[in-house]
């Protein structure tokens, strides 16, 4: 299972969306997508850690983007929604997600506005650095 | 030919006592990542006024040699819980530090007390320690036989090495392959790199005897005697189930392997599966046989020997 899958998975259990109708991965569609939507990108973050008796690398230290969207008179619900997903991240320490150990989910920093897209909808941008065991 | 390696893969390993220590003695120190031996000789100046060309001239003093070692905090381990116990009581404890990524592999060994041991729990880093270990006197650095770290080859053996009808593991680059002394020939097959699916023979096989390409070596219909000279043996796969097949003495002899990623369970013979599930006693095996097993998530080859069960634990997977 995929980073994107475990964390995804913990945000749906937190009630911060549902996997394939307000929550996606990887991509955030037009078509028969809400415009008041959120979704995960992985990000190539550092190189990992490795330790001296075991090849491979110990700890992954990927990056994930949180995007969330709303309609055009949503900026207030979209900021918030990315306030209460990165808090739920910034929560993610010594935890197991879907069997995979997670060091820490670490906020860059707060939310940000990313301005508006071609309809005119708030775009809301947070990036996290995580520190998790090989999925 | 210089050859460059890193570090990685190095194994750094203590015993809880001053001298004396076995291999069954050495604990592995888990999570290392870092390690740095610092051997500084004390510089006295002896000059004068004869000194040749005026260059100043120093002789070597007292050697100072700090090992300094840390990693990941992991307080629930035993083998860290063996550095409090160290730096608690002040005392020498032998310590090796093998490269078994060298070919041949090589270790230093050492008697050294644990002077400095730190801990970091900072809230947004990976828990951390450090360590200062002080040799209490020279390290040593020597070349070890490869069953002291590993249980196979980091080489191709030669037929002095491998007895005739006998095999062994090697893992050479990556690459798992058995060795098998065929009448004073070596075949080598390689099972490729732990994540492969396939299997590589890297010697010429013997002609007739096995089909496909480098990557489908294996018979797709059972061998005959004919097809198998005495002594050798193929590999199949036939409806999803592989097994070895031998000549031995003009018998066919055939060992289920099981399914690939399927499971399997404990019996002797041609039509059980290999992989014991308890281990086998010496009226099970006949002399010179072996069978492997897994017990607790251990595998490990026995072998009869001249009557007697001997056992060469690999380890556990993964």
């Amino acid at each position: 299972m995929s980073m994107l899958d475990e964390i995804s998975h913990y945000l749906e259990a937190q009630g911060l969306g549902t996997l394939g109708v307000s929550l996606f991965k990887h991509r955030l569609g037009d078509a028969g997508v809400p415009a008041f939507a959120t979704c995960l990108f992985q990000r190539p973050g550092q190189a990992g850690i490795v330790i001296h008796e075991r090849p491979g690398v110990a700890y992954e230290m990927p990056d994930i983007g949180v995007l969330v969207r709303g309609a055009s008179n949503q900026y207030a619900t979209a900021m918030q929604h990315a306030l209460d997903i990165h808090e739920a991240l910034a929560e993610v320490v010594n935890m197991t997600l879907d069997g995979t150990w997670y060091v820490a989910i670490e906020p860059v920093s707060p939310p940000e506005d990313q301005g508006l897209d071609y309809h005119a909808r708030p775009l809301i941008l947070a990036r996290y650095n995580v520190t998790k065991a090989p999925s | 030919m210089t050859t460059g390696w890193r570090g990685q893969g190095t194994r750094i390993e203590y015993a809880l006592m001053a001298s004396g220590a076995t291999d069954a003695d050495f604990r592995l120190l888990e999570e290392c990542r870092i390690s740095n031996d610092q051997d500084r000789s004390e510089e006295l100046d002896a000059s004068n006024h004869d000194t040749p060309g005026r260059f100043r001239g120093y002789v070597s003093g007292m050697r100072e040699v700090v090992w300094n070692i840390g990693g990941n905090w992991l307080p629930q381990r035993q083998s860290h819980q063996d550095l409090l116990t160290m730096y608690a009581n002040g005392t020498r404890y032998q310590w090796r530090i093998n490269y078994p990524q060298l070919t041949p592999p090589m270790r230093w060994a050492f008697t050294a007390t644990l002077t400095q041991f730190s801990r970091t729990y900072d809230a947004t880093t990976i828990t951390a320690w450090t360590g200062t270990l002080r040799p209490a006197s020279a390290p040593v650095l020597t070349t070890v036989g490869t069953a002291d770290v590993v249980p196979y080859l980091l080489s191709v053996p030669s037929t002095a090495d491998l007895p005739t009808g006998t095999w062994a593991l090697s893992l050479i680059g990556g690459v798992l392959s058995l060795h098998f002394n065929a009448s004073n020939t070596i075949v080598s097959l390689a099972l490729g790199t732990p994540e492969s699916t396939g299997l590589m023979v890297t010697s010429a096989p013997t002609s007739g005897t096995r089909s496909g390409t480098a990557w489908r070596v294996y018979l797709l219909s059972v061998p005959t005697t004919a097809g198998l000279p005495d002594g050798q043996w193929a590999l199949s796969l036939i409806a999803g189930t592989a097994t070895l097949h031998l000549n031995q003495g003009s018998t066919l002899r055939s060992l289920g392997l099981g399914l690939p990623g399927g499971t399997s369970s404990s019996g002797s013979g041609a039509s059980a599966l290999p992989l014991w599930l308890s281990a086998p006693l010496a009226s099970d095996l006949l002399d010179g046989y072996w069978v492997l097993a897994l017990i607790g998530g251990v595998a490990s080859i026995y072998v009869n020997v001249a009557g007697t069960i001997r056992v060469l634990t690999i380890g556990i997977p993964g």
